[in-house]
This record gives structure tokens, C-alpha cells and sequence, in this order.
């Protein structure tokens, strides 16, 4: 909870910062690519977080990776600030939120929407243009495919689902097939 | 009471000696008469007959004699007895009467206590059916209530069983149409289901 609280202060501050320059999306796009080497590399993690590792490293080692990623400078400052803190390890949280704020900001939604099979871009597009309509807001898709849907999509909007999956229906069937006895 | 007693007694004392002194007197002069008679006698008697007749007469006065000084004093002594075993048939009497009354009243005693005993026994014998007939029935309603338990507990657990087999068809039923499906979808289906889900969806907003 402490946690999520200096997420979204962290968050704030970034998008105002964003907002001024101008670079509210390409800031989003540019953690998120942070997170994602944070997320595929133990070394690296090890190596930002490790308490036996001075600043001085950390910051350098982080500062290669940046500049090889193409990270702005002010992004790369926001995460040199985030090392000095001793905030880094909340630096996920940051970029969910500041993704949050974002689409507030923008008057947008995010739908994650899970099919047994890819969505053909048709599909995506009436999808992404129903779901508009439904809320009243753009809305931004993140897609994801699970098999063991067997067939149909699942959409959460928010705390709102919408399931037509077959497994969905299958467990409907379970507990109407149960309670009938 | 007791000194008038002591004095009575004494009075009835002194009265006797007196009597028995009197007899004691009179019987001296009698006794003195008959052995002049009797000393006088041989001397009278001269011949074998008159001898004869003389003893026989100094007999019958001194049988007279006898008769006349001891009559009272036998007759006082016979009385005496005659009253003491009259006192003692009395006393016997009484106390004869005594046990009876004694013997009745522990009979009467004993007849209470052999009642008492029926009582008792017939009040026992009364609480002893009296509670063999609770311990029946209570027996009878605790197997009436064992029965029932059993029977419930046995149809719940058929209804429990009935349903547990219910509800294996409808996993095995559920789990080969999801084998079913899942190699029987094929691309129009995902098509088709994903159309239906985007009407779904646009419904919603509409």
C-alpha cells in the first residue's frame, strides 16, 4: 500500500513534467521499455538493487544500458533519481500508474482483451469501436491469447468483464447442471 | 400410704399372737384334763371289758380334745393358705393377664409390622413396576429415536452420494465436451464466436 502511494507520487510528478514537454506517451513508451529490461535481465536487477552496490555503479551501469536504449535524458534522470532515493525496486509500479494517469489524462481506457486465437484486425478495429461506444472513451487494446478459452474473448475494462469465452460457458452450464439437482 | 401400710400389718400381727396365746392356754387345760381322765382310767379299771371301753373312751376325748384346741388354729392355717394361694392365683391371674395383655399388644405389634411389611412391599413392588414401565417406554422412544436418526443419516447420505455421482456425470459430461471442443473448433467457429462476442459487445453500447 506504502508502496503504491509513492508509485502514484512519482507517477504525478513524471506526467507533469511530460505534459510540459510535450512527451506524455513517449515517456510511457520509454519506461515501459526500462521495466521490460529490468524484467529480462536478473543480472541487471541484481546489479541496481544489490545494497552491496555502491551508487557510483549502479547509476553507471544503468546509464550504459540508457543510452544504448535510447532513453531521454529526462527519463534518464527521473531513474538516477529513483536509484538515489532507494525507489528503483517501485520503478513497475511507476510506469503502471504513470500508464493510469496517462489514459486519464488523454481521456482514454485500456481493455485487456484475452482470445483463444488472435484477433484479425477487423475484429480488433469493431472491437476496439464497440468498446468506444460502450464507454464513451477511446479505448486502447492490450491483447492476449489463451488457448485454454477453447474459443470466444474475454474483455476487462476497469473492473468491468466481459466474458464469451466457451470455457465461460461451459462453467455456466457446470453450475446450472449442478444446481438443477 | 407405706406407714399406713407398716401399721396395718403390725395391728394384724399383734392380733395373732394374742389368739395363738389364748389357744395356747385353753389347750393346756384341756391337755391337763384329758391326762387326769387318762391317769385315772387303769385305776377305775378293774376288768379286761371295762379296760377296753375306758381306752376307747380316752380316744374319742382325746380325738375330742384333739378336734376341739386344733379345729381354729387348722382352720386359721387352712384359711392362711387358702388365701395365699388364692393371692398367688391372684398375682398369677395378673400377671397371667399381664402377658396377655402384653402377648396382644405385640401381636398387635407385630400384625402392624407385618402390614407395614405388605405395605412397604406392595408400595416398592409398585415404584419398582412403575419405573420398569418409564424404563420401557423411554427405551421404546430412545430405539424409536435411534430408528429415525438412522434412517435420516442413511438418506442423507444416499441424497449425498446421489448427488456426489451427480456431479461426477456432470464433470465427465462437462470434461468430454470440452475434449470435444477443443478438438473440434475449428477457424470459422473462432470466427463465428468471436463475431457473436463483438454483437455482444456493440449491444451493450447500443
Amino acid at each position: 500500500m506504502r508502496e503504491i502511494s509513492i508509485a502514484e507520487r512519482y507517477a504525478i510528478a513524471l506526467l507533469d513534467i511530460a505534459v510540459e514537454k510535450k512527451a506524455v506517451e513517449k515517456f510511457g513508451e520509454e519506461l515501459a521499455r526500462v521495466v521490460k529490461l529490468f524484467e529480462d535481465s536478473r543480472e541487471l536487477r541484481t546489479a541496481v538493487t544489490h545494497p552491496r552496490v555502491d551508487l557510483e555503479t549502479r547509476k553507471r551501469v544503468l546509464g550504459e544500458l540508457m543510452a544504448r536504449t535510447m532513453v531521454n535524458p529526462t527519463c534518464q534522470n527521473f531513474i538516477y533519481l529513483l536509484v538515489d532515493r532507494k525507489r528503483i525496486s517501485a520503478l513497475k509500479l511507476i510506469m503502471e500508474r504513470y500508464a493510469e494517469l496517462v489514459d486519464k489524462h488523454l481521456g482514454r481506457v485500456r481493455a485487456e482483451v484475452t482470445s483463444a486465437r488472435p484477433l484479425s484486425a477487423p475484429e480488433r478495429a469493431r472491437l476496439t469501436a464497440a468498446l468506444s461506444k460502450t464507454t464513451g472513451k477511446q479505448v486502447v487494446l492490450a491483447e492476449r491469447v489463451d488457448p485454454a478459452l477453447i474459443g470466444g474473448v474475454i474483455t476487462r475494462m476497469g473492473g468491468k468483464v466481459i466474458d464469451g469465452s466457451v470455457r465461460a460457458r461451459l462453467a455456466a452450464l457446470r453450475a446450472r447442471l449442478t444446481a438443477a439437482h | 400410704m407405706k406407714q399406713h401400710t407398716q401399721h396395718t400389718q403390725h395391728t394384724q400381727r399383734m392380733t395373732r399372737i394374742s389368739r395363738a396365746a389364748a389357744r395356747a392356754l385353753l389347750l393346756g387345760h384341756a391337755a391337763r384334763a384329758a391326762l387326769l381322765t387318762l391317769l385315772a382310767a387303769p385305776a377305775l379299771a378293774s376288768s379286761g371289758e371295762s379296760t377296753r371301753l375306758f381306752q376307747s373312751i380316752d380316744t374319742l376325748v382325746f380325738v375330742a380334745l384333739i378336734a376341739l384346741l386344733a379345729r381354729k388354729p387348722i382352720k386359721e392355717a387352712l384359711a392362711a393358705r387358702s388365701d395365699a394361694v388364692a393371692n398367688d392365683i391372684n398375682a398369677a391371674k395378673a400377671l397371667h393377664d399381664e402377658a396377655r395383655a402384653l402377648l396382644t399388644r405385640y401381636e398387635g405389634l407385630l400384625s402392624g409390622l407385618e402390614r407395614e411389611r405388605a405395605d412397604l412391599l406392595a408400595q416398592y413392588r409398585a415404584q419398582g413396576e412403575a419405573e420398569k414401565a418409564a424404563l420401557i417406554e423411554e427405551g421404546r422412544r430412545d430405539a424409536a429415536r435411534l430408528a429415525a436418526d438412522a434412517q435420516r443419516a442413511a438418506e442423507n447420505e444416499l441424497l449425498a452420494l446421489q448427488r456426489k455421482i451427480e456431479a461426477e456425470l456432470v464433470d465427465a459430461a462437462l470434461a468430454k465436451a470440452e475434449a470435444l471442443l477443443k478438438t473440434g473448433v475449428g477457424a470459422l467457429d473462432h470466427d463465428r464466436l468471436t463475431q457473436d462476442y463483438i454483437k455482444q459487445v456493440e449491444q451493450l453500447g447500443a
